[in-house]
């Protein structure tokens, strides 16, 4: 399995199901196994979508080591804003398979994430991912995962404490 | 609470200023940083705390009132020495 071009789309749709699975659940340390060794995770700002890391304020622009630190960071119970822990729920839908480079694929998708928790309306996130996989001997990976959200601006969601 | 905030920086910022800034504003700051939210959370429930406050009339910030020595950093010196200076300010008559 390290040809991307042998990958099919229900294979990524199954990964990205199985990532969104893990995150709704809180497995965040199974989660992290997704990931590859130089992994980054961003979320540009709502007026930024396309800005470049280093050139704008991202709401989170993390390399492999902050991920991690996140992490470890949202499982102490002195994260006030996810302990009690939010229940989640993601749909992940329009997966697309956008291009393939020997063992690199890029990848669209579209969210929709619910998070619930006591004394809050519901709130909600949509918007789009950029993923960037690999195809290793033991499947896929994550190398980079960008979450775009559509809101215009984060009054509603008032933050993005959990893993978007 | 809504809670707006900015990041300001320097007009003639270089490239690797400017990254570095921005890098470090993050792993505190907004609404994805480390702390933020936490303290936005924080903020929340102090405030729904409050709510009793025809119930309760004072706030207790005694941590630490016994102690001479040094105090931890869960004690509540610092927050006695506000108030008390603010209370100084607030009744103080005008010279």
């Amino acid at each position: 399995m390290s040809n991307a071009k042998d990958i099919t789309r229900a294979e990524v749709e199954d990964f990205l199901y199985h990532e969104a699975a893990l995150l709704d659940r809180w497995k965040l340390d199974e989660w992290l196994e997704l990931l590859t060794e130089d992994a980054e995770y961003e979320v540009p700002s709502t007026d930024a979508p396309l800005a470049k890391q280093g050139e704008a304020l991202f709401l989170i622009a993390d390399d492999i080591n902050r991920i991690r630190a996140r992490v470890k960071r949202l499982q102490d119970p002195e994260a006030h804003a996810e302990s009690p822990r939010s229940r989640t729920r993601r749909m992940i839908a329009n997966v697309r398979i956008t291009r393939q480079e020997g063992d690199v694929l890029h990848v669209a998708a579209n969210f929709s994430v619910y998070r619930f928790r006591y004394g809050y309306d519901v709130r909600h996130f949509v918007g789009h991912y950029h993923h960037t996989l690999v195809a290793g001997a033991d499947g896929l990976k994550i190398r980079k995962r960008r979450a775009i959200m559509d809101n215009t601006e984060l009054g509603a969601q008032g933050a993005v404490s959990f893993i978007l | 609470m809504k809670v707006t905030a900015w990041a300001l920086g320097p007009k003639e910022e270089s490239k690797s200023a400017r990254a570095r800034r921005l890098d470090s504003f993050l792993t505190f700051y907004g609404p994805g940083g480390f702390a933020t939210p936490d303290v936005v959370e924080a903020l929340e429930s102090v405030q729904q705390g409050l709510q009793t406050w025809r119930e309760i009339e004072w706030s207790e910030m005694t941590r630490g009132i016994d102690k001479d020595g040094e105090q931890l950093n869960t004690d509540e010196l610092h927050l006695r020495t506000f108030w008390r200076q603010w209370n100084k300010l607030m009744t103080t008559e005008a010279a």
